[in-house]
C-alpha cells in the first residue's frame, strides 16, 4: 500500500520537477493533445513568416540595387543633358562640339556599365536570363546607334504571403530602349544620335537660309534634349515604380513582425506555465511525499501487541 | 464417576481447540507478507450431546463482493498496463515540444523551394534544398524504424506473455487436481486461497471468466472459450505476421484436444490484450498514417518536379524515387539519385533555361505552394494538417491511457486496501488471539490436572 503511494508521490514530483526545468505546461502532447496540435501549428505558421521574412529581405536587396542603379542612370541623362544644352551653341565651334562628343560617348559607355550591372554574378536586368550580358551595343556605335536587349522579360518572383507574389527585378528593356510608345525612348540610340549631332561639323555643308548649317543641327539637338527630357521621365516612373514596391515589402515585412510577435505570445499562453505558481506545485509535491514517507516510517514503526506476548 | 471422566474429556476438548487456535495463528502470521493471503480463524462449536467443544471448521476471512471486484478490476488495469509504455514512446517520437520532428522537417523543406525561387540560379539555395530533403527523408525513417522495432518489441512480448498465460492456465488446472477429492479441508482452503490469487494474475493477463463447479474452478476466455476444464488446461501459442501492417493472431488449443482455435478477435483484455490492440492496431494505424504522409509528399512533389527543368535544361526528372504504393513509403522514401549527384537537377524552372533564362524558379515557387495545398485526405488537409492530426490523435491517445492507468491503478489501491482491511493479517489481533488461546489452553491443563488430583483423592479412601 505505501509503496504505491509512495510511487504516485515519486511520479508527481517528477512531473512537476520537469515543469520546474522547461517552464513549460506542456512537455509532451499528451500533456494537453489539442493545445499541443495548436501549438504545432503556430509554429508552422512562425516558419512559414520566418521563410516570408527571409524572402522579403531578399526583394529588399534585388529592389535596392535596381533603385540606386536607375538613380545613377538618371544623374547620367542629367549629365548628358547639361552637355546638350552647352554643345548647342555656334560659337563653340567644331572641335569645342567633338570634346564634348566624346564626352558624350563617356556616357553611353557608363550607361552600358549601369545596365549591365551584376550583382553576385547575376545581372540585374536581364530577366531570367541572369547569366546573360543583358545588353550590347553595334560594334560601330554610334554608327548605327543601335542597342540589344540579351534578356528576356520574365521576371524574378518571390513569395511574399500566401498566395501573394512580387516581381523583384524591373525589365531591363523597358527602363533602357522603352517599350515603342511615343512617349518611350531608347536611351543608347538617343545618346549615340546626340554624340552624331554633335560631331557634325559646321559650315561644310551650307544649305540655303542655313548658311553655317547650324540651325539644322540646332534643330536635331533640341529633339535630342526633348528625348532626353523623355529619357529622364521613364527612367523615373522605373524608380517610383520600385518605391512602391519596396513600401509594399516594408509594410508586409512589419505585419510579419507584429504577427509573429501575436503568435509568440499564443504559443507561450499554451505552452507556458507561471513560475510561481509551478514552484508552488514542486513545493507540493515535495511536501506530500516526504510526508508519506515519514507517515509509512511511523506507521510502520508502531509498537504492536507481539512485543507484550509471552512476557 | 461419570462426572470425574466428563471434567477429563472436556478439558482435553479445551486443550484440542485451543492448540488448533494457536496453530491457525501461527498459518496467519506466517503468511502475513504473503499475498492474496485472507485471514483464516477457526469456528468453535458447543457439542449438543454430552458437552464440551470442537472446531467446527477453519474459515477464510473474505468479502466475495471485494474479491469479485478485484478480478474485474485486475483485468481492466492489466489492459491499460499492457499500452502504457508503448503508448508513451510512440508520443516520445512525435513529441515536437522539447526537439525537432517531422513537422519541423516538412517546414524547411519546403521553405528551402521558396528561398529557390526567387533566386534559382543559385547553388547553395538549391544545395540547402537538397539538404532539408535529406533531413526530412531521415526524419521520416528514423520514425518508421522507431516505430517498426516498437512493434517486433510488442511482438516478442507477447510471446512470454503466451508463455505466463499458459503457466498459469495450467496451474490453476494442477490446483483443481489437487483440491478435488483432497481430505484434508485445511490444505483444501490453503490450495483453493492460491487457486484464486492464480486467476486473479491471470486475469490481469488476459479476459478469463471463471466459475466453480463443486470444487472445481472453470476458466473460459472472454466467456466463450474453455480454456481450464477440470485438470486439463488449454494452451495459447501466437500466429506472428511479420508484415508491416500485419495482424498478430492468437490461437488457442481446447484443453485436453489437439485442434487449434483462431481467438484473435476475443483477447480484448488484460495485457495480452493490451499489447495486441498496440501491435495491431495503434501501431499499425501510425506506421500506416507515416505511409501515407510520406507517400503523399513522394506523389505531389514528383508530380510538380518533373515538370519543371533542371538548370542544364533537361525535364521529366523526379525529385524522389517513384514509389508504387504507400505501403513501407515512410521507410522507402529516397531521394532521386541523380539530385544527389548534383544540385543542378533540381528543376526549379518552367521551361528550359537555355530559353526562359537560369533565373527561372517559377516551379520551385510551384513546389513551395505544395505545403498550403490541401493534397491529403481527399483534398481536405494540408500535409502539416495531418501530421498534426497524427500528434493529435498519439497525444490524446496518451493522455486517454494514463488517466485510465491512473484510475485502475487508484481502484486496485483502494480494492486492496478494503480487502486487507477484511482479509489481511493484523499483528494486533493475532497477538490477543495469542494470549487468549494461551490463557484458555494453560486453564484446560489446568481442568485435566485438577481432575487428576480429584482422582487422585477419591483413590486414597
Amino acid at each position: 500500500m505505501f509503496q504505491r503511494a509512495i510511487a504516485s508521490r515519486n511520479s508527481e514530483m517528477f512531473r512537476s520537477s520537469e515543469q520546474l526545468q522547461s517552464q513549460k505546461r506542456i512537455n509532451r502532447p499528451s500533456d494537453d493533445p489539442e493545445g499541443s496540435k495548436t501549438i504545432l501549428n503556430y509554429r508552422s505558421a512562425l516558419d512559414k513568416i520566418a521563410q516570408y521574412k527571409s524572402n522579403i529581405e531578399t526583394g529588399q536587396r534585388n529592389l535596392r540595387h535596381a533603385e540606386i542603379t536607375l538613380n545613377t542612370t538618371k544623374e547620367l541623362l542629367d549629365q548628358a543633358k547639361q552637355l546638350a544644352i552647352q554643345g548647342n551653341n555656334s560659337t563653340l565651334g567644331t572641335d569645342g562640339r567633338k570634346a564634348i562628343a566624346d564626352q558624350i560617348k563617356e556616357i553611353s559607355a557608363q550607361l552600358l556599365g549601369l545596365a549591365n550591372t551584376e550583382i553576385n554574378g547575376q545581372y540585374l536586368f536581364s530577366g531570367f536570363k541572369t547569366d546573360t550580358l543583358p545588353f550590347s551595343l553595334d560594334a560601330a556605335f554610334p554608327n548605327p546607334s543601335t542597342a540589344t536587349f540579351n534578356g528576356n522579360t520574365n521576371l524574378k518572383q518571390i513569395e511574399i504571403a500566401e498566395g501573394q507574389s512580387v516581381a523583384i527585378q524591373i525589365r531591363g528593356d523597358q527602363a533602357y530602349m522603352g517599350d515603342g510608345t511615343a512617349s518611350t525612348v531608347d536611351l543608347f540610340a538617343v545618346l549615340g544620335t546626340l554624340e552624331n549631332t554633335l560631331r557634325t561639323p559646321i559650315n561644310t555643308a551650307a544649305v540655303a537660309g542655313d548658311p553655317d548649317h547650324f540651325d539644322t543641327i540646332s534643330a536635331a539637338m533640341g529633339d535630342s534634349l526633348e528625348d532626353l527630357d523623355l529619357g529622364v521621365s521613364q527612367v523615373l516612373r522605373e524608380i517610383t515604380g520600385l518605391g512602391g514596391k519596396q513600401n509594399r515589402l516594408d509594410a508586409t515585412l512589419g505585419d510579419f513582425e507584429v504577427q509573429a510577435v501575436t503568435l509568440k505570445s499564443f504559443i507561450s499562453g499554451i505552452e507556458d506555465k507561471d513560475i510561481a505558481e509551478i514552484s508552488m506545485e514542486f513545493q507540493k509535491a515535495q511536501l506530500a511525499l516526504q510526508a508519506t514517507l515519514s507517515s509509512a516510517g511511523a506507521i510502520m514503526n508502531l509498537p504492536s501487541l507481539m512485543e507484550f506476548v509471552g512476557r | 464417576m461419570s462426572g470425574i471422566g466428563d471434567i477429563f474429556s472436556r478439558g482435553l476438548d479445551g486443550l484440542n481447540v485451543n492448540q488448533r487456535g494457536l496453530a491457525v495463528t501461527a498459518n496467519n502470521i506466517a503468511n502475513m507478507n504473503t499475498k492474496g493471503y485472507a485471514r483464516q480463524s477457526i469456528s468453535i462449536g458447543h457439542n449438543a450431546a454430552g458437552g464440551g467443544a470442537s472446531v467446527l471448521g477453519v474459515n477464510s476471512i473474505t468479502s466475495p463482493f471485494v474479491e469479485l471486484q478485484l478480478f474485474n478490476t485486475a483485468n481492466s488495469f492489466g489492459t491499460v498496463d499492457g499500452r502504457r509504455r508503448t503508448v508513451a514512446q510512440t508520443e516520445e517520437l512525435f513529441n515536437e515540444s522539447t526537439n525537432d520532428g517531422i513537422g519541423k522537417a516538412m517546414n524547411a523543406f519546403f521553405n528551402s523551394f521558396s528561398s529557390l525561387s526567387g533566386d534559382a540560379s543559385d547553388i547553395t539555395k538549391r544545395q540547402n534544398v537538397r539538404d532539408t530533403a535529406q533531413r526530412l527523408v531521415s526524419k521520416l525513417n528514423s520514425v518508421q524504424l522507431q516505430l517498426n522495432q516498437m512493434r517486433s518489441d510488442i511482438s516478442s512480448e507477447v510471446s512470454s506473455r503466451v508463455t505466463t498465460i499458459n503457466d498459469l492456465a495450467a496451474q490453476i488446472a494442477e490446483l483443481n487436481g489437487q483440491i478435488q477429492g483432497n481430505p484434508n479441508p485445511d490444505s483444501v482452503l490453503d490450495l483453493k486461497s492460491q487457486r484464486m490469487n492464480v486467476l486473479r494474475d491471470l486475469s490481469e493477463e488476459i479476459n478469463v471468466s471463471y466459475f466453480e463447479q463443486g470444487d472445481v474452478m472453470q476458466v473460459s476466455i472472454n466467456g466463450s472459450v474453455n480454456f481450464v476444464n477440470g485438470i486439463l488446461s488449454g494452451s495459447l501459442s501466437m500466429t506472428n505476421d511479420l508484415n508491416l501492417g500485419g495482424t498478430m493472431g492468437v490461437q488457442v488449443t481446447l484443453p485436453g484436444g489437439n485442434s487449434t482455435l483462431d481467438i484473435t478477435h476475443q483477447v480484448t483484455g488484460g495485457r495480452l490484450g493490451g499489447n495486441l490492440i498496440e501491435r495491431n492496431t495503434t501501431l499499425n494505424d501510425r506506421l500506416d498514417e507515416l505511409d501515407e504522409l510520406a507517400f503523399a509528399i513522394v506523389q505531389q512533389v514528383n508530380a510538380v518536379h518533373s515538370a519543371g527543368y533542371d538548370l542544364d535544361g533537361n525535364t521529366g526528372v523526379n525529385f524522389f524515387q517513384p514509389l508504387a504504393s504507400a505501403s513501407g513509403a515512410a521507410r522507402n522514401i529516397q531521394i532521386n539519385a541523380a539530385i544527389l549527384a548534383t544540385p543542378r537537377s533540381i528543376a526549379a524552372a518552367q521551361q528550359d533555361p537555355s530559353v526562359s533564362g537560369v533565373g527561372d524558379g517559377r516551379v520551385s515557387q510551384l513546389l513551395a505552394n505544395l505545403q498550403d495545398t490541401s493534397t491529403m485526405s481527399a483534398g481536405s488537409q494540408t500535409f502539416q494538417q495531418f501530421y498534426q492530426g497524427i500528434v493529435g490523435t498519439v497525444g490524446s491517445t496518451a493522455r486517454s491511457v494514463s488517466q485510465d492507468y491512473n484510475t485502475q491503478e487508484g481502484l486496485v489501491n483502494h480494492l486492496q486496501i478494503q480487502r486487507e482491511s477484511i482479509s489481511g493479517v493484523n499483528l494486533d489481533e493475532e497477538g490477543a488471539n495469542i494470549i487468549r488461546y494461551q490463557r484458555a489452553y494453560q486453564a484446560a491443563s489446568r481442568m485435566v490436572s485438577v481432575a487428576d488430583q480429584l482422582l487422585d483423592t477419591l483413590l486414597k479412601i
